[in-house]
């Protein structure tokens, strides 16, 4: 009786998935946010994402990022993250996954000699698990980044409340676990953030 | 095939080689030592967060620890920088995380100094965490702090006065018991730290080479996190009165300022 309603559950997704599947649309999203391991320090985040690259299973995105504002100008930082995945359902599913390779820039602006930040890009390596469900819609990526002296790697789960057929609320919560492998020290820091997406099409 | 996999390779180890440093730092940085005696009739090496260097920060031959010259540093009612009323010198690059240092300096209150209110006569500031896009001035401002240990002179006592929650400006504590002293005459103060932001970090302060942090049954270190974040944090010296406007001119000699690695290299 259980497989059989699991199975219904499936399928049941599965339709509700082809019927309206974000896939097939371009997004672009609002975050602003940020609570730290010590302090809140505020972050704002615009990501666009493609729809599927026509008859292919690829989608792109890029997240653009600033620091110390709530208001997207920043005097003091941003990344900027390109990023290419690949699909391995071209339709949402209750679950399915993607892969992806992109580079996270890091732009670094403040004029401080006690500043020890410099602007530099790094190569990132995403896995990530999507599904959905009714009304929400999650995903699961896992970042590492490769760094001269050691690795990065980010958790950044994501749970979006769709209130209409173009918009959804979301919250991010984001786990980064940096690691110099010389030297060996690590750090573990958070960050909450709360956004609107829309579909452009 | 072999030669593919070795342009390959390379071209790999270089884009990684090219990439940027995690941004975490490493601990335990080597400190710069730093001797501030005021021997040269100048402030220079050290940074100045003032109104007026010529009527702040002046070099004097009277009275002196050592040596011929020490700073008579003056704060005014109207010292109105940086969001503070403050007559202050910085040492940057002089606490970082999981560094221990020796700090050392000696200060004498002005027999004519009137204000009974608090002054920080010295303090570890905080500082933004750089390397993961922090900077100074956030909008909007969602923290903002008394720093983590500084130490403070009010009315004839120094205290030292630490606090842990960089999101709350009214829950500094004392630490230890407050030290009575007296005006006109010179104090030498030494801190031993060790910078962490666990509570694995420590702090051990003697004034006239009396401990003044309390004994925890073997030393008289104190744990407790000193650092916000891991950028470290950096010394100030001289005069810090916040958004409390002082009543009257005050001034406070200082000599003797050294940064080390041990209690013999910085004490006077």
């Amino acid at each position: 009786m259980r497989k059989l309603f699991f199975l219904c559950f499936l399928v049941s997704n599965f339709i509700h998935a082809q019927e309206q599947n974000s896939l097939s649309k371009n997004t672009i999203s609002v975050d602003f946010g940020s609570l730290r391991n010590r302090y809140i320090y505020p972050k704002t985040d615009i990501i666009f994402t493609s729809s599927l690259i026509k008859s292919s299973a690829f989608r792109v995105s890029a997240r653009l990022r600033s620091y110390g504002t709530l208001y997207f100008f920043s005097k003091s930082a941003y990344d900027v993250t390109p990023l290419v995945e690949y699909y391995f359902s071209k339709t949402e599913k209750p679950l399915y996954f993607s892969a992806g390779i992109g580079l996270d820039t890091r732009i670094r602006l403040v004029n401080d000699s006690r500043s020890t930040s410099t602007s530099s890009v790094e190569p990132l390596l995403s896995l990530a698990l999507h599904g959905s469900y009714k009304k929400v819609s999650y995903s699961l990526p896992f970042w590492t980044r490769w760094y001269s002296n050691g690795m990065a790697y980010n958790t950044l789960p994501q749970i979006n409340w769709n209130l209409s057929e173009k918009n959804a609320l979301f919250v991010r919560y984001e786990m980064n676990f940096l690691r110099i492998s010389k030297n060996v020290s690590n750090e573990w820091n958070q960050d909450v953030f709360v956004g609107l997406k829309r579909s452009l099409n | 095939m072999n030669t593919y996999f070795c342009v390959f390779y390379a071209i790999l180890s270089l884009f990684l080689l090219a990439c940027g440093k995690v941004p975490t730092p490493e601990p335990n940085q080597p400190i710069p030592k730093f001797v501030g005696d005021f021997e040269n009739g100048s402030i220079s090496g050290f940074h100045y967060l003032v109104v007026d260097t010529a009527q702040n920060t002046q070099i004097v031959n009277y009275p002196v620890r050592k040596g011929k010259y020490a700073l008579k540093n003056t704060l005014k009612p109207g010292d109105y920088i940086n969001n503070g009323y403050r007559a202050e010198l910085a040492i940057y690059n002089c606490a970082h995380y999981k560094s221990e240092v020796y700090y050392g300096f000696s200060f004498w209150i002005d027999a004519n100094y009137q204000d009974t209110s608090y002054n920080l006569i010295c303090q570890w500031q905080d500082l933004p965490y750089y390397l993961q896009g922090e900077d100074w001035s956030p909008s909007p401002t969602l923290h903002g702090s008394p720093p983590p240990i500084a130490l403070t002179y009010v009315n004839n006592t120094i205290e030292l006065k630490m606090n842990d929650n960089p999101s709350a400006s009214n829950q500094t504590f004392i630490v230890g018991t407050h030290l009575k002293i007296q005006k006109g005459k010179w104090y030498d103060v030494v801190a031993h730290i060790y910078w962490n932001d666990k509570n694995s970090a420590y702090q051990e302060i003697w004034i006239n080479g009396k401990p003044i942090t309390p004994f925890n049954g073997i030393d008289n270190k104190y744990y407790k996190r000193n650092l916000y974040n891991r950028a470290g944090n950096y010394f100030k010296f001289g005069q810090y009165r916040g958004k409390e406007k002082p009543a009257h001119t005050n001034s406070i000699y200082f000599d003797e300022v050294k940064i080390g690695s041990t209690y013999n290299e910085v004490a006077p």
